[in-house]
């Protein structure tokens, strides 16, 4: 189930190209929709707060 | 910043990756080292100003004297030395005449010092690149192909730590269906950036508290809490960071070395080092701890090596005591693993020693995370204040 659970994760991630067993009748575009309209809000939501990655320049 | 502003997608990633699909197979190289060029320079000047800029000079000469590089040729001893040497000057400058003039002022410290863009990072690949043309083990590839392997803006300024041998075969090949390339890597961006924002910045607003005054008053468990904050914060911001460079090359149609392999759930410290930063710590074990020996010495000189390697790690993490003390607990606790399973052999499979030893390789990384994060003083007083109260 864990590795169901990872390979479902690294797909939606967009880390893995074949989805897991559990996605394998979902059809990409809602997968794909659900993902992407999840990050923009989160993205949106907490956005600003701060500017820096930290392996940059260190 | 760079990957979380606008001018990184608009100006740069949407229109380099587009022109090079678009292009035929001679120019794409020129392509990305072109877009490389123009990508260093806008943002090293907004970072380090006209000096910064001029440091696009160290990627050019660098360029200019790989093609000298043969199989056993002394050139790829020089090419590994300048590139050592330039890391050294830019980051280690300051901090190791320092030692040299402990307690006095130091008359060698650079004032004005200044880190070029990515310089930790694209040392890397010019040192691979003349260790395995020395080696035999890299093709040369034309001045293009080379420019295009270090300047691939993508990766330049940290990583994933790319190999030339990986990088030329994908580079020569012509990327097809582009759409899934897109879908792939715009989701993969995405799903960066909504880590960085979501958990690796919300973080940072907690663990900016790490600092002398709040450590002394806080309590126990917030300290703890703390530690765990700053596990998952680093962890979430360079990982999101990997998750926008190996992205954004996917919409070149090229694939570049994954970085991060669920490294907080793994067994034991080496698993973790396997999982963690993972091109990085190939690099070392290819061309820092294999050279020393690696495993087929001696016992006690596999240790003295690994110890090597991970204060190497540390340095290069920054030019501070602390963050050697960081390498060298992490070395410590390796070594610690490497007799460990010399004296039990192999590892239980039943539950219960199986989860305690992932919550025991969790605990024994984020207990190091102090070290990377505070000046050694600070550090000290974090740990007296956890462990004393």
């Amino acid at each position: 189930m864990l590795t169901n659970l990872r390979e479902t994760i690294e797909y939606l991630a967009g880390q893995r190209d074949e989805p897991g067993p559990w996605l394998l009748r979902t059809p990409t575009w809602i997968s794909g929709s659900i993902v992407w309209l999840l990050a923009i809000a989160l993205i949106y939501c907490f956005c600003g707060q701060s500017t820096q990655f930290t392996y940059i320049n260190f | 910043m760079i990957f979380n502003t606008f001018v990184y997608y608009v100006l740069f990633l949407l229109p380099a990756a587009a022109l090079y699909r678009w292009v035929g197979a001679r120019s794409r190289p020129w392509v990305i080292a072109v877009s490389g060029c123009l990508f260093f320079v806008y943002f090293a000047y907004s970072l380090a100003g006209l000096p910064g800029t001029l440091c696009l000079g160290i990627f050019l000469w660098e360029a200019l004297t790989s093609r000298l590089y043969q199989q056993g040729s002394r050139w790829c001893l020089v090419g590994m030395l300048q590139s050592v040497l330039f890391l050294g000057i830019f980051k280690y400058w300051n901090f190791f005449s320092g030692i040299l003039f402990w307690r006095h002022a130091n008359p060698l410290h650079w004032r004005g010092a200044f880190l070029p863009l990515g310089i930790s990072f694209f040392t890397f690949e010019f040192y691979h690149y003349a260790f395995d043309r020395r080696a035999g083990r890299s093709e040369k590839g034309t001045l293009g192909e080379y420019l295009a392997f270090i300047l691939f803006f993508p990766t330049m300024v940290a990583g994933p730590i790319k190999r030339f041998q990986d990088f030329l075969p994908k580079l020569r090949a012509t990327p097809e269906d582009w759409q899934h390339d897109w879908e792939r890597g715009l989701t993969r961006i995405l799903t960066g950036l909504a880590k960085k924002f979501a958990i690796a910045d919300l973080m940072t607003a907690w663990t900016v508290h790490l600092n002398r005054h709040d450590i002394a008053l806080a309590d126990r468990p917030v300290l703890l809490l703390w530690l765990f904050a700053y596990g998952l914060q680093i962890y979430a911001d360079f990982s999101a960071y990997s998750d926008i460079a190996i992205g954004s090359a996917r919409l070149f149609g090229l694939g570049v070395p994954e970085n991060f392999n669920w490294p907080y759930g793994r067994r034991n410290i080496q698993s973790f080092w396997r999982c963690w930063h993972m091109s990085f710590t190939r690099w070392l074990i290819d061309y820092v701890f294999v050279p020393l020996g690696g495993s087929r010495v001696p016992l006690p000189r596999v240790c003295f090596n690994i110890l090597a390697v991970m204060l190497i790690c540390g340095l290069w993490h920054g030019a501070g005591w602390n963050f050697l003390a960081w390498g060298l607990w992490h070395g410590i606790l390796l070594v610690i693993h490497r007799l460990w399973r010399r004296v039990r052999g192999a590892p239980s499979t039943h539950a219960v020693p199986v989860l305690a030893s992932r919550a025991l390789t969790f605990l024994a990384v984020n207990a190091g995370w102090a070290l990377f994060c505070m000046d050694l003083s600070t550090a000290t007083l974090f740990y007296r204040r956890l462990l004393a109260g």
